[in-house]
């Protein structure tokens, strides 16, 4: 039995939190490697899956252990980080990951819809291409399943606002931001590093 | 009789909720608001569907446009009742619910609608149900098939607790377990895996799924009898 620590250890992470994971990168884990794969890709799961495929190609296997930095985003994804030389972050989605399950699940029932920082960029052409949704049936629709908007404010780039107001009109509900820290992602992320790196091989 | 349902199915492939509303008004107006569902809408959402089953360009707009203008049917139907005339025959009461750590919905809602639609009493226990929620509001109200809503794989393991909660109460059988979700639509055995009595692939087909399971609870009771 041995422990195969010569592989090389890659980060495989969701773009929608580049600059969280940068930040962290810098200052705990400075010498991994880091890919960050589109947060669009989270529209077409099957996409979205095919793009973890080849990145965690068997060639690949054979020298790198990864780490998915990702919920439970595609159906695939877990049968990925079954593998050995694999391990993903303990977490549901993007949102728990930085929230913890019980902050998260508290905000749900109070009927919350969340937003990332990098998501906002791109807010209305997601609500009218990649859902249909134009603001009569938005309003409609997020009135049916939620009661308000709330930005998880991770520090890393000024709240905005101006989008928050356009994207909370075009929704008909009020919005909030939330202050959140990185810590949660960054225990996970080395929960995470910790089991890879400690992951057993077996002898062939 | 083509004409009204292909000008309703273009409306909801655009997503227009309101001229969906305002052409049913029209032709209820004319035809009679109890022949609405049986005549016109249900013949469209079965084309509608096959569409969704075969069909990758459907929005998440549609569909809810889809679900939404049957609701509005519903509500205008019963509004303009006849006191003598039933629109909608009357079925067992039944319990839905998107499974602990669930919050995904839409889907949820949805099927909700089509069975209201289709005569079930229909009782909603939201999103991030238990197990034990689940069973216990079946009993209580005496429903036959509890229907359970996933969206990820992660969540749809939960709904294992809710076989084994029914095994353990001896209600299996009894109590028939429906699951959905877009997980089952990409993960064609962990129906089986998490101990489902069937599923079906859109919230369209949901009633005739729940027609069969309550069929089911029925004949095994008259086998133990």
């Amino acid at each position: 039995m041995t422990y195969e620590d010569d592989k090389k250890i890659t980060m495989v992470s969701c773009g929608v939190l580049k600059a969280e994971i940068q930040t962290l990168r810098e200052q705990y884990w400075p010498n991994l490697e880091v890919n960050f794969l589109s947060s669009m890709l989270h529209m077409k799961p099957e996409k979205l899956a095919a793009s973890l495929e080849s990145q965690l190609s068997d060639d690949f296997l054979k020298t790198h252990k990864y780490l998915l930095i990702y919920g439970d985003c595609c159906s695939s994804i877990s049968n990925l980080s079954q593998r050995t030389e694999v391990v993903r972050t303990r977490c549901n989605n993007c949102i728990d990951l930085l929230l913890g399950r019980e902050q998260y699940r508290r905000l749900s029932h109070e009927g919350a819809f969340f937003l990332l920082p990098e998501w906002m960029y791109r807010w209305e052409s997601i609500f009218r291409s990649e859902l249909g949704l134009d603001e009569t049936n938005a309003k409609s629709m997020m009135g049916d399943l939620h009661t308000k908007l709330v930005l998880l404010d991770t520090g890393l780039a000024p709240v905005p606002s101006q989008k928050m107001d356009a994207c909370a009109k075009y929704c008909g509900l009020p919005w909030e931001s939330l202050p959140v820290s990185l810590d949660l992602l960054r225990n996970e992320i080395q929960f995470a590093l910790n089991e890879l790196t400690t992951a057993e091989v077996i002898d062939e | 009789m083509e004409n009204i349902q292909s000008r309703l199915l273009e409306m909801i492939q655009k997503a227009d909720r309101q001229g969906a509303n305002n052409l049913l008004a029209a032709w209820s107006e004319e035809h009679g608001y109890e022949k609405l569902l049986k005549q016109i809408l249900i013949p469209t959402l079965q084309h509608i569907g096959e569409e969704w089953r075969t069909s990758e360009n459907f929005s998440i707009a549609q569909s809810y446009v889809a679900a939404k203008i049957v609701e509005d049917a519903l509500f205008m139907t019963l509004k303009n009742k006849k006191d003598n005339v039933n629109t909608v025959s009357e079925k067992g009461p039944v319990v839905i619910g998107n499974i602990e750590d669930d919050f995904h919905s839409l889907g949820r809602r949805m099927v909700k609608t089509f069975l209201e639609a289709d005569g079930w009493i229909v009782y909603d226990l939201g999103n991030d149900v238990t197990a034990e929620e689940f069973v216990d509001t079946a009993v209580e109200i005496g429903a036959r098939v509890i229907g359970a809503s996933a969206m990820m794989k992660t969540t749809a393991y939960n709904i294992k607790k809710l076989r084994k909660e029914l095994d353990r109460r001896n209600l299996s059988g009894h109590i028939q377990l429906a699951v959905g979700g877009a997980v089952f639509m990409v993960s064609p055995n962990l129906e089986k895996e998490i101990g489902s009595d069937g599923s079906s692939s859109t919230a369209i087909d949901a009633p005739e799924l729940f027609d069969e399971l309550w069929e089911a609870s029925l004949q095994q009771e008259t086998v133990h009898e």
